[in-house]
């Protein structure tokens, strides 16, 4: 007598388990494969353009305020408005060439109140980069120190010196300035921002 | 064993059975339904990265034309050299101030191109290098008694019905006329 065993239902899934073993792996491998070449396609690209774009914002925010200090003028706005107006004043300082060469900052302009011939009140631009530790990671910022003798006549009382400090940029890590010429000198300043680093170079003539 | 199990069943074990183990009714009645699933969940995929392409691309635009405003001199990754576009090449520039005085105060910029000469700017002088050439606008007011003579100016605000908490509509420069007297430029 044939003795019929019913197939059981585990033998049945054992190879069916298998199968989907092998698709599910074929699968998983397709899956990966797409996610990987996506993140190498787009990922990596959007980060680079955002690499990207902070060394060259920064690198245009630094020209942009040389190039504002290297106009042959400062001016500035002193007083306020009242009923009749009368003390709001434009005060004209202008550039002295060429820029002087200082130890502490690398470029350092000098301008001089357009309107007093004798003792002229005295503006000073200087540019440095200034570094700061924090949880051993470094931010270089690109600063701009405007120093303003003050009236030494005839009122220094209501013109007094003073002094401000402005972030100009941020990852610039080295600023250097040279002498090119009797009329010009060579900028160049460096951008650092994760893996891209990028050197700029701008020849600075001076005001005539 | 007639068991039939729901779709949304098959895949709670808490729903009947253990996990792992599913009635053959489930994979029969669905056979194309996994299937369904993958290529439902590719498509959703694909139409995913077919709206973020133009975004990454937008922005490669953006960021090359930025780029060229202000080109480095070399930009490196990695302390390998990075040229984004190969057909750009590096470019020296120049940070040139107007020749013309009251240019240079009004403006307030210098520009920056790569032409040393800055060709925009068509102002003549005639003035000999390193003399001092007057504004083309200064008011200058002299006497007898003043040497070297004063710059004199005088301006006002002019608010909308003596409203002064109002902005000013007018800036009003006034210019008061003495007769010439020869006497130095400044």
């Amino acid at each position: 007598m044939i003795v019929t065993r019913p197939e059981s239902l585990y033998s049945n899934r054992r190879a069916y388990a298998l199968i989907e073993l092998v698709v599910a792996s074929f699968l998983t491998i397709q899956i990966g494969m797409v996610l990987v070449l996506t993140w190498k396609a787009f990922g990596v690209s959007a980060l680079q353009v955002e690499e990207r774009a902070r060394l060259t914002v920064n690198a245009n925010l630094a020209v942009e305020s040389l190039a504002r200090d290297l106009s042959g003028y400062q001016v500035k706005i002193e007083g306020r408005t009242g009923p009749t107006d009368q003390n709001l004043v434009y005060r004209l300082f202008r550039f002295q060439s060429p820029p002087i060469p200082t130890d502490a900052y690398p470029l350092q302009l000098l301008f001089k109140r357009e309107d007093q011939a004798t003792n002229p009140r005295t503006l000073t631009i200087s540019y440095y980069v200034d570094s700061v530790t924090y949880e051993d990671s470094v931010t270089y910022t690109l600063i701009r120190l405007e120093e303003d003798s003050g009236d030494l006549i005839p009122n220094p009382v209501l013109f007094p010196m003073s002094s401000a400090r402005t972030a100009v940029a941020t990852h610039v890590t080295k600023l250097e300035v040279a002498p090119y010429n009797s009329t010009s000198s060579t900028i160049s300043f460096t951008v650092s921002y994760r893996d891209f680093t990028g050197m700029y170079i701008l020849y600075m003539q001076y005001p005539p | 064993m007639n068991q039939t199990t729901h779709p949304t069943h098959r895949f709670n074990p808490l729903a009947g059975g253990t996990a792992g183990e599913q009635g053959p009714a489930a994979s029969q009645s669905h056979p194309g339904y996994a299937m369904a699933e993958v290529i439902l969940a590719f498509a959703i995929l694909g139409t995913a990265l077919a709206g973020l392409s133009p975004f990454v691309v937008t922005h490669l635009r953006l960021i090359h034309k930025l780029e060229t405003r202000f080109q480095g001199n070399p930009v490196t990754r990695c302390g390998q050299p990075f040229l984004p576009n190969q057909t750009n090449t590096a470019q020296t520039y120049y940070c040139v101030p107007w020749k013309n005085p009251r240019m240079q105060s009004l403006f307030g910029r210098a520009t920056v191109t790569i032409d040393p000469l800055n060709a925009v700017d068509d102002y003549y002088s005639n003035a000999s290098p390193g003399v001092y050439k007057p504004n083309t606008l200064t008011i200058f007011y002299t006497t007898s008694n003043t040497n070297p003579p004063l710059i004199y100016y005088n301006q006002k605000l002019t608010y909308p019905n003596n409203d002064f908490t109002s902005d000013p509509y007018a800036f009003s420069v006034y210019l008061d006329v003495v007769p010439l007297v020869p006497t130095q430029q400044p």
